[in-house]
């Protein structure tokens, strides 16, 4: 340990081994017929006859093109309830062998999408189910079905250049498999995306690391165009918070401006305008509500009642919220410290308990997996409050 | 073929009824030539229901009229039976025979709650086959029920003799697993963490299942009494790939300064405080069975962490040209261990990374890397990511405490490049 020459270069912007996962290795769009998944997760539709499904196992998100086969036999979605059990009494299993990992209304036919986990062990297999207005539950075959699928993030490219304090650039060709496959890269769990006008809008968490972050990714899916990804700082009390991720979000037009409302753990409303989320940018979103701590976000809508906007956000421990949208342009940023919740005016809905699930059904109901008296969980509609 | 069909040992129960007690093998109420029930393994090793000992008139009724799914589940229905239903366990038949016996049902509750188990339905091999669309679990009881009301061969019966209606519970037998996954490593290893500790890593011997581990992690206090919201109450679990490590986070929101959680709350781990990190043998791994034991750490909680990592500090031992020694490298603080397994890397001076081994030590403040070919003579880079953290949250150049002061320089992630030479083999370092 004698006399090795110390030398320390600070580099800027060093990006390697940060986006990725091991076995999302495919940077490029791949297509097929009869996909397979390892797991089914989150949901969103797409452009008519396209339903987007995560596989937070592979960490990717396929693109089913169902087309027709999109709707069920009757348009809207009839309450079922002990969904759970009968989920599970069709595929073969006992209740408490399913995992029921996302619900979602496509907003074209109103029928409820359910992806699931059937089974928990090593045998486990993806279902992805509908639910329609008669209340026939319908498990969707991926046989035959056309998919384009991505890895998420992308792979880091093979060399990534290092730009050094004094500018100067060197290439550092990434890390190989070799060395340790597993763990190069960080697992992310896929917490919520939405279809925005050409755009698959992915917020995603990390078994290694915090960090906001957002993917924008072009639909159809390139070939070699994985999409990219912005950083989302929001301010709180003076501290810069940089960590907390985004758990659920919604497109909506703030003052005329296309912008994102996001939810972060412990439970800021951040806004953010779509036009910032620029390629590799890091943007400062605006903390407009602070909804109490302690708390996971689950899902957002908005909906109009009585001539104003409403946006309806469900929480893993503080219950259905309701915010009227029309405070969020004019809203000021939250800087001082508060006791409990602060920002624009919310109301917390009782009759709203034990909501697991939320979207909207139409334009005066929201559909929702919630517990069930006894246990279990119903699908059920409920009017938009 | 032999072993395909030893392989469907199945085990075959009668529900509800008092003629379970019957010796098994036997079918009392069945005459001898009339339908039976069997669950049957295909040489590919499908499990199948079929009603043998039908008529032919039915057989043929059946494949030309190609009944509707409802009308094939009105004549053959298939549902999870309740867990607790009463079961009697029965070997039936020779190992290579699976035999089941039939049971006349007045009822058949489970069919009330629950839509039939999906599947396919065909005349195949002179018998009625059900073939599900999943495959039957192991272990998982399955209750079925035949009604050939609608079949031809029930036409011209009297009211006072009516079809036979036939019920049966099948199961195919539950492995025989001992539980055999433990936590085999708990990070970070040391004896003592910051305050402001933000992530713990629990490795275990085999994959686990895809239940949510959050009910199984506890943080007991000096008392034994659980530290109430200590981690993070996400809903989501995160695993790595072939889920055998398991994060769990503390709330940042308690660790990270003047963010409201911890004004109010403060941070789950204090100072000069001992904890236990508990994690309960229930947690089941992939196979389904609980942990071997449960877990315990004791550790302790020394003072807050809140300075960037500083690369200047870390110390390498050099190995000699010629040898594949393992370069090591020593932090002046435990770094985390998942970043170690992948934002620490070895270059060629001229950026190409080599290939090699990973090893993290010393309470994950020894980090080393043994190459797969002996180490040139030459210049090398040690290359950190800026992703890189100690347990804390601190990166390099960028302290998890961040103040809206230090916002800009804050948006800029840093990582850091350590020159290093490996001399000729022998040659003093």
């Amino acid at each position: 340990m004698s006399a090795f020459r110390y030398g320390l270069l600070l580099v800027v912007g060093l990006s390697l081994a940060v986006a990725g996962a091991r076995s999302a290795a495919n940077p490029e769009a791949t297509t097929g017929v009869t996909p397979e998944f390892q797991y089914i997760g989150k949901l969103a539709f797409g452009p008519e006859g396209v339903i987007f499904a995560a596989d937070a196992q592979e960490v990717s998100i396929t693109a089913l093109q169902l087309g027709e086969r999109m709707a069920g036999g009757v348009p809207g979605t009839q309450d079922v309830p002990a969904i759970d059990r009968k989920v599970a009494g069709l595929l073969g299993i006992d209740a408490g062998n399913l995992l029921i990992t996302d619900m979602v209304v496509d907003p074209r036919t109103r029928n409820t999408w359910l992806s699931v986990m059937r089974g928990l062990g090593a045998g486990a297999v993806p279902v992805l189910l509908r639910v329609d207005g008669a209340g026939e539950i319908e498990v969707i075959s991926f046989d035959e079905v056309r998919y384009t699928r991505i890895g998420v993030p992308n792979p880091p490219p093979a060399e990534t250049p290092l730009v050094l304090v004094d500018g100067r650039e060197i290439p550092i060709a990434n890390y190989p498999d070799q060395v340790d496959p597993a763990g190069l890269i960080g697992v992310q769990t896929i917490t919520h995306m939405a279809y925005i006008d050409g755009n698959l809008f992915v917020s995603g968490l990390s078994n290694e690391e915090f960090a906001s972050k957002m993917r924008v990714i072009p639909y159809p899916f390139r070939v070699a165009d994985a999409g990219t990804s912005v950083e989302i700082y929001h301010g709180s009390h003076g501290q810069l918070e940089t960590f907390s991720p985004v758990f659920t979000f919604v497109p909506y037009e703030i003052d005329g401006e296309p912008s994102i409302v996001a939810s972060y753990l412990c439970t800021p409303l951040v806004k953010f305008p779509i036009a910032a989320l620029a390629p590799g940018s890091k943007i400062q979103g605006t903390t407009i509500a602070e909804f109490g701590n302690r708390n996971r976000p689950i899902d957002m809508i908005v909906y109009e009642k009585d001539g104003q906007d409403y946006i309806l956000l469900s929480n893993n421990q503080r219950g259905v919220m309701k915010v009227p949208t029309a405070p969020f342009g004019a809203a000021d940023a939250i800087a001082d410290p508060i006791p409990d919740t602060a920002g624009v005016p919310f109301e917390t809905i009782a009759s709203l308990d034990g909501v697991r699930q939320l979207d909207k059904l139409d334009a005066r109901r929201a559909m929702l997996l919630v517990d069930a008296a006894g246990g279990g969980l119903n699908l059920e509609a409920a009017a938009l409050p | 073929m032999r072993q395909a069909a030893r392989a469907v040992a199945l085990v075959a129960a009668l529900a509800f009824a008092p003629a379970c007690s019957q010796p098994s093998g036997q079918a009392p109420d069945s005459a001898p030539d009339g339908p039976r029930i069997r669950l049957v393994a295909s040489p590919s090793g499908q499990r199948t229901i079929d009603v043998a000992g039908l008529p032919a008139a039915d057989l043929e009724h059946l494949e030309r009229t190609a009944p509707s799914r409802e009308g094939w589940q009105a004549i053959l229905r298939v549902h999870v039976a309740q867990v607790d239903e009463p079961i009697l366990r029965d070997h039936v038949g020779q190992a290579d025979e699976p035999v089941l016996r039939d049971q006349v049902a007045q009822a058949d509750p489970a069919a009330a709650e629950l839509p039939p188990v999906l599947g396919n339905y065909a005349v195949h091999g002179g018998a009625l086959r059900f073939t599900p669309r999943f495959p039957f679990d192991a272990g998982q009881r399955y209750a079925v029920v035949f009604d050939p009301s609608s079949l031809p061969s029930a036409r011209g019966r009297s009211a006072s003799a009516p079809p036979r209606v036939l019920r049966t519970t099948v199961a195919l037998p539950a492995p025989g697993r001992e539980p055999s996954t433990r936590v085999v490593a708990v990070y970070p290893t040391g004896p003592e963490v910051p305050e402001n500790h933000l992530r713990l890593y629990v490795v275990f011997s085999a994959p686990m299942g895809l239940g949510s581990g959050n009910p199984h992690v506890r943080l007991l206090d000096e008392h034994g009494e659980p530290v109430a919201d200590a981690f993070l109450p996400l809903d989501v679990d995160l695993w790595n790939a072939d889920r055998t490590r398991y994060t769990v986070l503390y709330d940042p929101g308690r660790v990270k300064r003047g963010i409201r959680p911890n004004a109010e709350l403060g941070r789950p781990l204090s100072a000069d405080r001992r904890y236990t990190l508990a994690i309960d043998a229930a947690w089941r791994d992939a196979a389904g069975q609980p942990l071997v034991a449960p877990f315990r750490r004791e550790f302790r909680v020394g003072p807050p962490r809140e300075r960037a990592l500083d690369p200047a500090a870390w110390r390498l031992d050099l190995p000699a040209g010629g040898t594949r020694d393992p370069l090591a490298v020593r932090f002046p603080v435990p770094l985390d261990y998942g970043l170690l397994q992948s934002a620490l890397l070895v270059t060629t001076g001229g950026g190409r990374p080599l290939a090699g081994e990973i090893r993290v030590e010393q309470g994950e403040t020894r980090w080393t890397f043994t190459p797969r070919a002996p180490w040139r003579p030459g210049e090398y880079q040690l290359v950190a990511a800026a992703t890189l953290e100690d347990a804390a949250g601190n990166r390099i150049g960028r302290p998890f405490e961040v103040g809206a002061a230090e916002a800009r320089d804050a948006e800029r992630a840093r990582g850091a490049v350590v020159p290093f030479r490996i001399g000729r083999a022998n040659a003093p370092r």
